[in-house]
């Protein structure tokens, strides 16, 4: 079924070419793409603090991936035969190709930053026929593809912090695995510890993610509702609430991650139930998984999750037995 | 009961989209000078088109019936002296070609009052025949006003079960844009209250609540002063939300009884209706006349003096936008009625219509339209749909060809009110998908053979008010 949104046409001699369309003639301001480029600004704050932190080599970085994740995205815009200028437009390749770089660690080579926005966008994306059809989040995606294929670089973050005199080359979350000295609040909160680009400038985040809830672009139940979930669970196991939720991805994850639109719930309480579960499951990989982080894998699991929370939660269709009783009642 | 579930309070739904209702709002109205023709159009109403009374030649006056309802329907009288030039199929809002009754303006003043004989003690409304004011009505040829056009002595006729206990007095107004029930309210109280009345005597209930958003705050200030002395009515300031004065919407709100899916009002024991009919009956039982003018909201960036006119019903649109200083070059869109549920048309000669409230003529730079983009899953079309459905879902499946599936997750249930094309971020074409659907449906259910038992729901048309 096909859908004309305008066309236009005169009657008699009148000068005027007027549009026509269906109702309503007003749209709401906020467009997907104007959201887009919103997540992406508050993400610059970050991207600046990573390059205080982490020095120069932070860009090449950041670049490699956006300019990967455009390029794949183009290339499978093009053999779908879709516009790809319209959909690199749309700054949904551009925030993937960020939100991956955010992920790895300083020292990555910049062919890693490639293949993993490539991998992004063309397995977590455009295999599933590209904007709003994927089911995972597209730069975890690509994160999880680096980390399961090469291991050592992405834990490896000797050098790292440039700001720390004692240079802890292990993340936070490593550390407590391996029984070392951990950073104190304050140096989780300003991101002066080992990890990736984006995941330690907890302030920077947090800043970016209150502006896009006030600005009503993601939904904040999700982020509350993860953090919430990991600070009871820590409490409840008996460790410091506080410690885990300034380290690893967990801010990241649930302000940018988890609230990708595409892959989280449609609900509120399904986004209540998504976001309790990317919470659990990150605490039990924490706790007792072999990976000392477990934030990315929580929101795969949960993005898996959506569409059987989606069927559970969306308005309850009529069965078919009430609506013959209300046709013959009527009759 | 049919399910419920899919229903949810209004509260916190709906959009709230900027009003650009001040620069007509508080500007009185103007009555615009008769035209040299009127286009008086057979179909006004919800239901079928009338019958002409008039032919080819025939001279007529002022108030003077040119069309009778064959079938459901209401009325077609003119607004003005002159002799009819023809009787014949022109174009509709709808798109179609109806039948049409073309006049030609002779300058002439005489008119013919409507016969209120049959009302008996006319003094106060409260004490006329019930059965008088309902033929007063159709007589009159009132239609809902506010868009619903369904004719008004219908909605006057109390339904045995459930007894109505409550008239709602629609003027909400939440469309943006729109003014003129405002302006209405504000200029003509009296006519307002007393058509109130008199709704209230044909319905028999004893409650009227008169429902306004709390923008109009004139409005609010000499209604509820003007209600002081009329015992059963009350006033109810609503916040300005949309679609806040939909029917069902309002219904839910004012009393929260639940309209059944696919039900009328009506059928919880509450009539809705707008303001521009309680003055249209006013009108009618106070100065005999019928209904051959109204109040047509004329905005939009492309019109030099926005504002409120009174215009003859037939009036070409094109003759109402150039009064109002229609900025030729740039129009770009002209819609009838408000912007969020109102009609694009392609023509400038269409007639004004009996529920015509709004003229809007846009400029390429108020088009938002734009091309849209996937769907990306956020949402926001269900928290904002008043009916408590999943637009989301509903699109998908009509998309997909399954209306029978889209009915059950309770098409029929959308009122197309807008609120989720509306706040679209992909600005998707949501409600052009659901009125598919429902045309596909209906499409569909009159393939299937007669007598054999429909599995699919069967719903009146909905009225919004």
């Amino acid at each position: 079924m096909s859908v004309t949104t305008t066309s236009s046409q005169t009657r008699g001699t009148e000068p005027p070419l007027l549009v026509l369309s269906s109702s309503p003639h007003i749209h709401s301001p906020l467009t997907a793409e104007r959201a887009m480029y919103t997540v992406l600004a508050t993400l610059l704050p970050v991207a600046g603090v990573s390059v205080y932190i982490f020095g120069w080599r932070v860009l090449p970085i950041v670049l490699t991936s956006v300019v990967s994740a455009l390029i794949a995205e183009g290339v499978a815009q093009w053999a779908r035969r879709r516009s790809p200028w319209r959909s690199l437009k749309d700054g949904s390749a551009i925030l993937t190709g960020l939100l991956l770089a955010l992920t790895l660690p300083a020292s990555t080579p910049l062919w890693v930053a490639a293949l993993g926005s490539t991998v992004a966008i063309l397995l977590g994306k455009q295999a599933f026929g590209g904007l709003g059809h994927n089911v995972f989040n597209p730069a975890l995606v690509g994160r999880v593809f680096l980390l399961v294929t090469f291991p050592q670089l992405l834990s490896d973050f000797s050098g790292s912090v440039r700001m720390v005199d004692t240079v802890t080359t292990a993340t936070p979350l490593a550390a407590v695995a391996q029984g070392q000295t951990v950073p104190s609040y304050l140096e989780l909160l300003a991101g002066y510890r080992a990890g990736a680009l984006g995941e330690t400038a907890a302030v920077a985040l947090l800043l970016g993610g209150l502006i896009l809830i006030a600005f009503r672009i993601i939904n904040w139940r999700i982020p509350f509702g993860i953090l919430a979930t990991v600070a009871i669970f820590a409490w409840a196991a008996g460790q410091d609430p506080l410690f885990h939720l300034l380290s690893g991805g967990l801010i990241l994850g649930a302000f940018y991650m988890a609230t990708d639109w595409v892959t989280s719930p449609l609900t509120r309480l399904g986004s209540w139930i998504y976001a309790v579960g990317i919470g659990l499951i990150t605490m039990v990989i924490r706790l007792w998984g072999s990976y000392p982080e477990g934030v990315s894998f929580a929101i795969l699991f949960m993005n898996m999750c959506t569409p059987l929370i989606n069927r559970y939660t969306l308005p309850r269709p009529i069965r078919a037995s009430d609506v013959s009783e209300e046709v013959s009642a009527r009759a | 009961m049919l399910s419920l579930a899919i229903l949810e309070h209004f509260r916190g739904r709906g959009v709230r989209p900027p009003e650009e209702k001040r620069i007509t709002a508080g500007k009185p109205s103007r009555r615009l000078p008769a035209p040299d023709k009127v286009y008086l159009s057979l179909l006004q109403h919800a239901g079928t088109p009338c019958t002409p009374t008039v032919r080819k030649g025939d001279r007529v006056i002022r108030g003077q019936v040119v069309g009778e309802p064959s079938g459901l329907g209401a009325p077609v009288h003119s607004p003005i002296c002159g002799r009819v030039v023809a009787v014949e199929p022109y174009p509709h809002p709808s798109g179609q070609l109806v039948p049409t009754v073309i006049i030609e303006n002779d300058g002439g003043d005489s008119f013919l009052p409507l016969d209120r004989s049959y009302l008996g003690d006319t003094s106060m409304p409260e004490a006329m025949d019930p059965a008088g004011i309902r033929r007063l009505a159709l007589e009159a040829g009132l239609v809902g006003l506010g868009g619903g056009l369904f004719p008004t002595h219908i909605k006057l006729t109390p339904r045995s079960d459930p007894r109505p206990d409550l008239l709602i007095l629609n003027g909400c107004e939440c469309e943006p844009y729109l003014t003129c029930d405002h302006r209405l309210m504000v200029e003509e109280p009296h006519l307002v209250l007393w058509g109130a009345r008199a709704m209230r005597r044909a319905l028999g209930v004893n409650n009227v609540v008169i429902a306004i958003e709390d923008n109009k705050p004139d409005a609010i200030e000499l209604i509820s002063h003007m209600i002081r002395e009329l015992p059963g009515f009350s006033l109810r300031v609503l916040p300005s939300r949309y679609p806040q004065g939909a029917e069902r919407t309002l219904t839910r709100t004012l009393t929260g009884r639940q309209v059944p899916s696919c039900g009328l009002p009506a059928d919880v024991g509450v009539v809705v209706h707008n303001v521009g009919t309680a003055a249209a009956l006013g009108r009618a039982l106070l100065h005999s006349e019928p209904l051959l003018e109204r109040i047509v909201t004329v905005a939009g960036d492309a019109v030099r003096e926005p504002g409120n006119f009174w215009v003859a019903i037939g009036t070409p649109i094109g003759e109402v936008l150039r009064q109002a200083g229609l900025k030729e070059a740039p129009v770009r869109k002209v819609i009838m009625g408000g912007p969020m549920m109102g009609l694009a048309t392609s023509s400038l000669e269409l007639p004004i219509l009996k529920g015509c409230s709004g003229l809007l003529a846009f400029t390429a730079e108020q088009e938002t339209l734009a091309e849209s983009l996937p769907c990306v899953r956020c949402g926001r079309c269900l928290e904002v749909c008043p009916q408590g459905l999943a637009p989301v879902r509903l699109t998908q499946l009509v998309a997909a060809g399954m209306v029978t599936e889209a009915a059950t997750n309770g098409l029929l249930d959308c009122v197309e009110c807008g609120a989720c094309a509306y706040i679209c971020p992909s600005r998707r074409p949501l409600v052009q998908y659901l009125r598919q659907g429902k045309a596909e449906l209906r499409r569909r259910q009159a393939q299937q053979p007669a007598g054999q038992p429909t599995k699919q729901p069967v719903c009146r048309d909905q009225v919004s008010a």
